[in-house]
């Protein structure tokens, strides 16, 4: 993940570089200055939110088409299968029932008895290699595919279709391999855009919340008190921000799919923690109802999409602002554990002169130098 | 005393708390918190069982309909012939749907995992080894998938689980990851240094029968770094030399900091009796020749004070995996240009027999003898030299005996000692002694007290330092008396524990120069034992770096393990066993395959492959974590290559 961090690091230093330059943009002109100048051009902007975010969402929709290209070829299909067992056994049933009699009804019985089991067995087996009683249209129609690639590249991995061909695995792999590094970019950046504005409007607020506190106490003598330059955001904002839109997501699965509230929110949760379980997925149904496949469940499908995609900004969002907090505290937290440690020293006496090394010129230079002496006497 | 071993016991304390937060610990918490999971989530999973789907009341459901089916159509086509073809179709249709119906069922069944899995095997799904395996994937954050709570209580449960493990196994994870890295970097320095000596030593054979030794070598090595021969050679602008490494190999380069020369005495060669002849063997180029002497007895340097120090230099040599052969380096001042560095010895033998503690007496007696700053510029130069190397620090120490009356041995045994370190921050010391001394010395390489007259008291020089640049060089600068010496090698001890442990690295950046508290030379900056903390290897130099290839090689090779395993193990086919690894180890867990699935989790076969598969991705976890942490570097310093080379970057 710090490779990718550092990339991004590293992209955006690029950008800040590029923009310096960009005011400065020589006349000297050659064919070649100018594609560079454009290639710079472009790539900044590709470093920006909305390049990163569009190329993200741009990956998602050609992996879409290409994962229906590969994977929605019906003689791939287990329906195919399915539909060849259907035949063989109504053939196998018209047989008997035509040489039969129905009056003959236990050697009728017997032997439909027996075609039954091989059905039920048959299916079994396509069910356990993969077919979940959908067709391919059914389940590899557009947002389908485009929310397979999200699960894909963000990690979640729901499971509720995967690809059943060789090639579609292996071009899963590649998928992934390509998309991942570029989701943590955009992961990344995401998280610094939203840490950024959000910051600016909770100190906004807290500005706002503060002068309004003393203006009807007394005027600003502690304006330099406000002045504070680093007001970091505590993380509880962080887990308010990260729980108000949990509650949006619950409320907005459990109306739509008509899952109870705790589902919802237990599908919110383990999506947004890229756990992806995937025993329920939006516009699959979900537990009992499951691969039940709702209408007007494309439109569903891709605000899932985009509700997924902000959420993971959140996250970062969230991710930064406590990384920098959390910094802040144990750095406190260890200074203090110096100061403490440095005084029990001092009260057992530990740091003391000593006399049969005079040290005439760092007498005065404190703790360091004590420290080294006593070490120095061993 | 009593209060210097509380601080020992204290940083020992400290040590082992930071050690055990950090490492064991925090895996033990983990592994107690999974299990912790998979105990909860048993108890709270056993007792649902879903409806369990009966294979044969649901076929004979679905006889009766038909049979109905059948019997309706021949009530229907009662008059006519019922062989209708009509009626056939008719029949037919209704039979399919039937069928549909009951596929649908079995689907659903087979999905839920009902279909043959009766209440004892649901029950079962739920096992201890089940739920543990339920519990790894989700604080990885795999989630496969294959099995989910059922109640609402194990629902919530899972969301306050993932919320709390989640973020410790990622610390965990992170933990290992680096440990694991300062271990793979280690390995790998070490397997390059074996390749390097191996290398060389077939160039060695080639060239010069007198460095079969790969030991010699990297004697060789380092006192061509002493004698200043380092900076052509680093550069690799210097003649061909047949021992110098192509400077295309970089950890060659790097292997000859890594080389352990346990001391080094400097002394006026070019008119001692005893070395050998073989010594003057002129040098080739600018890099003086190294010859290996004879052991004489009287040229056992051994330049340690005391029994710890010769502990604390095996200790180094026994971390650089080295035998100590008793051979004596010399290097031929003849071609040297630096006439105050004639003769650098490297001695390797270490008996504890002719080293001894210096008497206090002559230890604590200073004589403020003012020495030419003339001879400190080398070493100066030398280590300014060497910056482009990496950091390194240098420890200077030196002891003097007047010259009156020991025409024969009155030399200025130095001690040098030099450890290498993970991070490139080498420790070198450069033993020398000025040039206006006693150039009628013979013998200047005598060993501390077992040649020395005690009742000749040394006495330190105050020796002066050109002002060092404000870089990277961190001096440490001692006059010999034992205590001092003693803590030089306490030092170099603590770097050869460091890198042992790959705790950490000496802080590089300060600015620092020792002397001797007796002397009086100024003292700035921090100690350095004392002040070294543990910095994360990420953040170490260029040098340190495990190139992108092995580390992509080495997590496809895990990768490719690992489907072997899952061959073996499940049967599955090649493609499928490396896409479940993928799958896996991306954490993507779409859970189409998971390990034991086949088997339906209870059988104890099924369990054990479960527990291999929860330790394969967690292995798999850390391997990454620690991939992750070798290349990050490099791709950083790659991509802004990159930019620069777009010209995105302008540098």
């Amino acid at each position: 993940m710090g490779v990718e961090r550092g990339r991004a690091s590293q992209r955006s230093h690029g950008v800040a570089s590029q923009r310096s330059y960009g005011t400065s943009s020589s006349e000297s002109q050659d064919s070649r200055e100018r594609c560079k100048n454009c290639c710079r051009k472009f790539v900044s902007f590709m470093c920006t939110q909305v390049g990163v975010g569009g190329l993200v969402v741009s990956y998602a929709i050609m992996g879409a088409f290409a994962f229906i290209a590969i994977e929605g070829k019906p003689e791939f299909w287990m329906t195919n299968q399915t539909s060849v067992i259907h035949n063989d056994t109504i053939r196998t049933l018209w047989n008997y029932t035509e040489h039969l009699n129905v009056l003959h009804k236990d050697r009728w019985y017997e032997d439909v008895n027996e075609t039954l089991y091989k059905f039920q067995n048959d299916i079994v087996t396509v069910v356990k290699s993969g077919y979940d009683g959908r067709s391919h249209e059914e389940v590899w129609n557009f947002p389908a595919s485009l929310m397979f690639c999200l699960s894909v590249f963000t990690m979640i991995g729901y499971g509720h279709m995967t690809p059943r061909t060789d090639w579609g695995k292996i071009a899963t792999i590649l998928y992934a391999v390509l998309g991942i590094p570029l989701y943590i970019v955009y992961f990344m950046n995401m998280g610094r855009v939203f840490a950024k504005s959000f910051k600016f409007l909770y100190r906004a607020m807290y500005r706002c919340v503060n002068r309004s506190k003393t203006k009807s106490e007394e005027e600003g003598e502690q304006l330099g008190e406000w002045e504070e330059p680093t007001i970091i955001v505590p993380s509880t904002a962080c887990i308010w921000v990260m729980i108000f839109y949990m509650t949006t997501g619950t409320v907005m699965f459990a109306e739509w799919e008509n899952w109870s509230y705790l589902n919802s929110c237990y599908f919110s949760f383990t999506s947004l923690a890229k756990i992806g379980i995937g025993d329920f997925v939006p516009g699959f149904g979900g537990g009992e109802a499951f691969g039940a496949a709702t209408e007007d469940s494309q439109t569903k499908l891709i605000i899932n999409f985009m509700y997924l995609l902000i959420g993971m900004g959140l996250i970062a969002m969230c991710y930064t602002l406590m990384k920098e907090e959390i910094m802040l505290r144990l750095r406190t937290l260890k200074q203090e554990f110096k100061e403490k440690l440095f005084f029990c020293g001092v009260k057992l006496g530990l740091y003391q002169e000593e006399p049969a090394y005079p040290e005439p010129r760092h007498h005065a230079h404190g703790r360091t130098k004590s420290i080294r002496k006593s070490v120095r006497r061993r | 005393m009593g209060k210097c071993s509380w601080t020992g016991f204290v940083r020992a304390v400290k040590q082992v708390i930071t050690f055990v937060f950090s490492h064991v610990g925090l895996c033990a918490f983990v592994a107690g918190y999974s299990v912790a999971g998979a105990f909860l989530f048993r108890q709270l999973e056993q007792d649902k069982v879903d409806e369990y789907y009966d294979s044969t009341i649901n076929r004979n459901d679905c006889f009766g309909k038909l049979y109905n089916i059948t019997e309706e159509v021949g009530v229907q086509l009662n008059g006519s012939h019922w062989r209708d073809l009509l009626a056939s179709a008719a029949w037919q249709e209704r039979v399919l749907q039937q069928l549909e119906a009951f596929e649908e069922d079995l689907v659903e069944s087979v999905r839920n995992q009902t279909y043959d899995q009766g209440p004892e095997e649901q029950k079962k799904r739920w096992s201890v080894i089940g739920s543990l395996f339920y519990c790894v994937t989700v604080i990885t954050t795999i989630g496969y998938g294959h099995v989910s709570p059922r109640t609402n209580t194990g629902k919530m449960v899972t969301i306050v689980y993932a919320l709390f493990g989640i973020p410790l196994m990622l610390l965990c994870l992170t933990n290992i990851g680096n440990s694991m890295a300062t271990s793979f970097r280690f390995m790998y320095h070490r397997m390059c240094c074996w390749y390097c000596r191996k290398k060389k030593d077939e160039d060695g054979a080639e060239s010069s029968s007198m460095l079969q030794n790969p030991r010699f070598i990297d004697i060789f090595c380092f006192s061509r770094v002493l004698i200043g021969t380092y900076l052509q050679w680093h550069g690799g602008t210097s003649h061909p030399c047949p021992y110098t490494p192509p400077p295309k190999y970089k950890p060659n380069r790097r292997n000859m900091l890594i080389s352990p020369p346990i001391s080094a005495t400097i002394h006026r060669g070019s008119d001692n009796p005893l070395k050998a002849p073989s010594l003057d063997s002129p040098s080739p180029s600018p890099g003086p020749p190294a010859t290996r002497a004879l052991p004489f007895p009287s040229q056992t340097h051994v330049l340690l004070p005391d029994m710890e120090a010769n502990r604390i230099v095996a200790e180094c040599a026994a971390y650089t995996k080295t035998h100590i052969p008793g051979f004596v380096v010399s290097l031929d001042p003849a071609s040297s240009d630096c006439h105050d560095y004639d003769m650098v010895t490297v001695s390797t033998r270490l008996s504890p027999s002719v080293s001894t503690r210096p008497s206090p007496t002559a230890s604590s007696r200073p004589t403020p003898e003012p020495s030419s700053p003339r001879a400190r510029e080398t070493p100066a130069e030398w280590a300014l030299a060497r910056e482009n190397g990496g950091p390194h620090i240098v420890i200077e120490s030196e002891m003097e005996q007047p010259s009156s009356n020991h025409s024969t041995r009155p030399g200025s045994p130095t001690f040098t000692t030099s450890t290498h370190h993970a991070s490139n921050t080498s420790l070198t010391s450069i033993a020398s002694r000025p040039c206006n001394q006693r150039t009628s010395s013979p013998f200047l390489g005598a060993t501390l007290s077992g040649v020395r007259d005690l009742d000749a008291p040394p006495y330190h020089r105050v020796v002066e330092r050109p002002p060092r640049s404000p870089g990277k060089t961190l001096v440490v600068y001692n006059t010999l008396s034992g205590d001092a010496l003693l803590e030089q090698s306490k030092i170099v001890r603590k770097m050869a524990l460091m890198n042992k442990g790959g705790f950490g690295q000496v802080r590089t950046d300060a600015t620092t120069v020792f002397t001797d508290p007796i002397s009086g030379q100024a003292v700035d900056g921090d100690m350095l034992g004392l002040n070294y903390r543990p910095i994360p290897p990420d953040t170490s130099d260029a040098e340190n770096r495990v190139p992108i290839p092995i580390v992509l090689g080495f997590v496809a090779s895990y990768l490719g393990i690992g489907s072997l395993l899952f061959v073996w193990l499940e049967g599955w086919s090649m493609l499928d066993a490396c896409y479940f690894c993928f799958i896996t180890l991306s954490t993507i867990g779409f859970g189409d395959f998971v390990p034991g699935k086949s088997l339906g989790y209870e059988t104890q076969e099924a369990q054990i492959k479960l527990v291999t598969g929860s330790i394969y991705l967690v292995l798999g976890l850390a391997v990454l974590a620690m991939s992750f942490n070798l290349v990050q570097e490099e791709v950083v310093l790659k991509c802004k290559a990159f930019a620069n080379w777009i010209g995105l970057l302008k540098d």
